[in-house]
């Protein structure tokens, strides 16, 4: 079978010189074709089967039936191969030391990976340092993808978004820098007001560095991060100030309003540069003692997500506050909007939305199940917050805040004290629209 | 200087007793080594053994066993480290799971180093991890078992084919010397393995969807 098209056109990328001439020849052709495509594949080149069978129409008929399983096939290796690595995610790592940031001690870690406090070299700065820790030389595809986001990630400028100054690969790790926030998140918060007494003092905040299990912060580094103010509070101790200390309760409805205003307005200036941040969540945005509003991981949640969805979401805490569309493969700017509003849920009935025993039983629940009303589990939430949160939880994405920016003007009103309106149809509208088919009943918001 | 000539060089200092360059060899292929043990572990030893600590065994063993490569040149060096990693494989599933009732899927053969089952398993259990999304969770369950057994029903050098084109990312000549066929047979071989698992799979509803 020689057509001369066929040799001509060949352009061999990456094979072992072992195989010369003599091995091609044995080959058949459209099967060299084939592992051309994988070839391109493996090195993200995104190859077109359309292209391939256009370039070769002898062969067209097998490339289109035969190269998309090929391309299922190396999904499927690299979903295994990631699903290997994250299970593998070590415990401690082999460094003290990244690029020129001396790793002080670890802050947290969760699917993603692990975040420390280290020390930069070059500026004496504290700054946080997050290690992804899958070695991206088993899967250099994703070092790429990696740095993409991160350059994306990095272009975002906001006071409620934790900025990443730079980031890099050292010893087969991808890792970035951002900046050191001394502050807590949401969950730790929300977990603290669940608690008998419920109260959360501002000093606790900028103090809760101190408590942290292993490898403590020197003392000399607490200092120079505190701000002044701080540390006059702290030390103040007996001053007869000390009744109003700056604190969380439960109904301090003005400080979550606040919250959730600096978190939507970081969403739309995310948004705004088509960033979404796909893993908004309590842990996720950090309260720092100025009472100032930090969300970090943007954008880089996109890089892990499509290679393996299926272990992601595998973190039960991530999935519940999951948009309904995500679980189906889509999502867009609603979808962080969906995540603020379970996150807000939280915080003001200090219970999650959905409960579940595992996986399939959650994944029901936020695809079939409505969630309680907040002021159903706290019946002092104001009604124009309730009606905020449940605006940014409905299940089907049309009838919530198109954008963060609706929220956002939403918030910015009731914070007014003025009214804020449901978004979903009233009962007479529906009624009327069953009824009547098309007849009457527009989208009347009624207000409740 | 190529990949072949480096590699010719390496295996001469091997041959002078260097063990740095034994050890160069065997980073080299480290990569598809550890492809190799990812594919085929036995899902009951996720958590207890990873892979780096297969290579690590393997690793020793190849140090202690490298005179045998060395006065039989039948294979490429990639080839016998492949064969000894397999090896170390089947020792560290004897020691762990030895004595538990033996999963037929995943007995495991000496000389073919895998038998057609466990590739078949191992196999159906990184397709079926393509599912991705939650809501699919449920029709992995179905699907598993059906997958399954249309793999069976594939020739079993088909379905090594497959393994080790793909998830050991294996070229056509590495892949006829492991099956001991000729380079065009090999060839042939995986273009028709190809159209008979799209066979396989669009007899599954939903499966290809994607």
């Amino acid at each position: 079978m020689s057509d001369p098209v066929d040799e001509t056109d060949f352009h061999l990328q990456g094979f072992p010189e072992q195989e010369g001439e003599g091995e091609l020849r044995s080959r058949a052709p459209v099967e060299i074709l084939a592992t051309q495509f994988v070839e391109e594949l493996r090195t993200g080149q995104m190859p077109s089967i359309e292209n391939y069978a256009r370039r070769f129409p002898l062969h067209a008929a097998v490339i289109r039936e035969s190269f998309p399983v090929l391309a299922l096939l190396e999904q499927a290796r690299q979903q295994s191969e990631t699903a290997a690595i994250r299970r593998n995610m070590p415990d401690t790592f082999p460094f003290k030391r990244l690029g020129s940031c001396e790793l002080l001690c670890e802050l947290g870690r969760g699917g993603m990976g692990v975040v420390f406090q280290a020390r930069d070299t070059t500026s004496q700065h504290i700054v946080a340092v997050k290690v992804l820790p899958w070695r991206v030389s088993i899967v250099p595809e994703w070092q790429k993808r990696f740095e993409e986001e991160a350059r994306t990630t990095a272009r975002l400028r906001h006071r409620n978004i934790v900025p990443v100054y730079r980031f890099g690969q050292e010893h087969g790790y991808c890792y970035y820098v951002m900046q050191f926030v001394n502050g807590i998140g949401l969950d730790v918060i929300i977990r603290r007001l669940r608690e008998v007494d419920g109260v959360m003092y501002q000093d606790e905040i900028e103090r809760a560095e101190s408590s942290k299990p292993t490898g403590f912060v020197s003392s000399m580094a607490m200092s120079a991060i505190r701000t002044a103010e701080g540390v006059r509070r702290a030390t103040d101790v007996r001053h007869p100030n000390e009744g109003r200390r700056k604190k969380l309760t439960r109904s301090s409805w003005s400080s979550f309003t606040q919250i959730a205003i600096q978190a939507t307005q970081a969403l739309c200036c995310a948004h705004g540069d088509g960033v979404l941040h796909n893993d908004i969540k309590p842990a996720n945005l950090l309260l720092d003692g100025d009472g100032r509003v930090w969300i970090t991981d943007f954008g880089l949640s996109e890089t892990i997500d499509t290679a393996s969805a299926e272990s992601s979401m595998k973190v039960m805490g991530t999935l519940r506050y999951m948009a309904p569309e995500r679980l189906s493969g889509t999502h867009d700017a609603r979808s962080d909007v969906y995540s603020l509003g379970m996150t807000l849920f939280e915080l003001l009935t200090r219970c999650p939305a959905y409960e579940a025993k595992n996986e399939e039983d959650m994944v029901t629940k936020i695809l079939e199940q409505d969630p309680p009303r907040p002021r159903q589990l706290e019946p002092s939430i104001p009604k124009g917050l309730e009606t905020i949160v449940r605006n940014a939880i409905t299940r089907n994405p049309e009838e919530r805040y198109e954008s963060a920016a609706a929220m956002l003007g939403d918030l910015l009103k009731f914070n007014r004290d003025q009214k804020v309106v449901s978004l979903r149809p009233s009962r007479i509208t529906e009624f009327i629209r069953t009824i009547g088919g098309n007849k009457g009943g527009g989208a009347s918001a009624s207000s409740e | 200087m190529s990949h072949s000539e480096h590699e010719r060089e390496l295996i001469d200092r091997v041959v002078n007793g260097d063990e740095n360059a034994l050890a160069e060899l065997f980073s080299k292929h480290r990569d598809r080594l550890w492809r190799m043990v990812n594919f085929r572990m036995d899902p009951r030893l996720h958590g207890r053994v990873d892979a780096d600590d297969v290579l690590q065994e393997a690793w020793l063993s190849v140090v202690q066993r490298i005179d045998h490569f060395l006065s039989d040149a039948s294979r490429s060096i990639f080839v016998w480290f492949r064969l000894i990693t397999g090896q170390t494989m089947i020792d560290i599933h004897r020691r762990h799971l030895g004595t538990q009732k033996r999963n037929a899927a995943m007995e495991f053969s000496i000389n073919k180093g895998w038998s057609s089952e466990s590739t078949s398993f191992s196999l159906s259990f990184h397709l079926l991890g393509h599912l991705t999304s939650p809501t699919q969770a449920a029709l992995r369950e179905e699907l598993s078992e059906q997958l399954k057994a249309a793999l069976a029903s594939m020739n079993e050098i088909d379905r090594e084919v497959l393994a080790l084109r793909h998830f050991e990312q294996l070229s056509n000549r590495e892949t006829a010397q492991i099956l001991g066929i000729s380079d065009q047979a090999s060839s042939d071989r995986y273009m028709r393995a190809l159209g008979r698992l799209k066979g396989v799979l669009s007899a599954l509803p939903g499966f290809l969807d994607q």
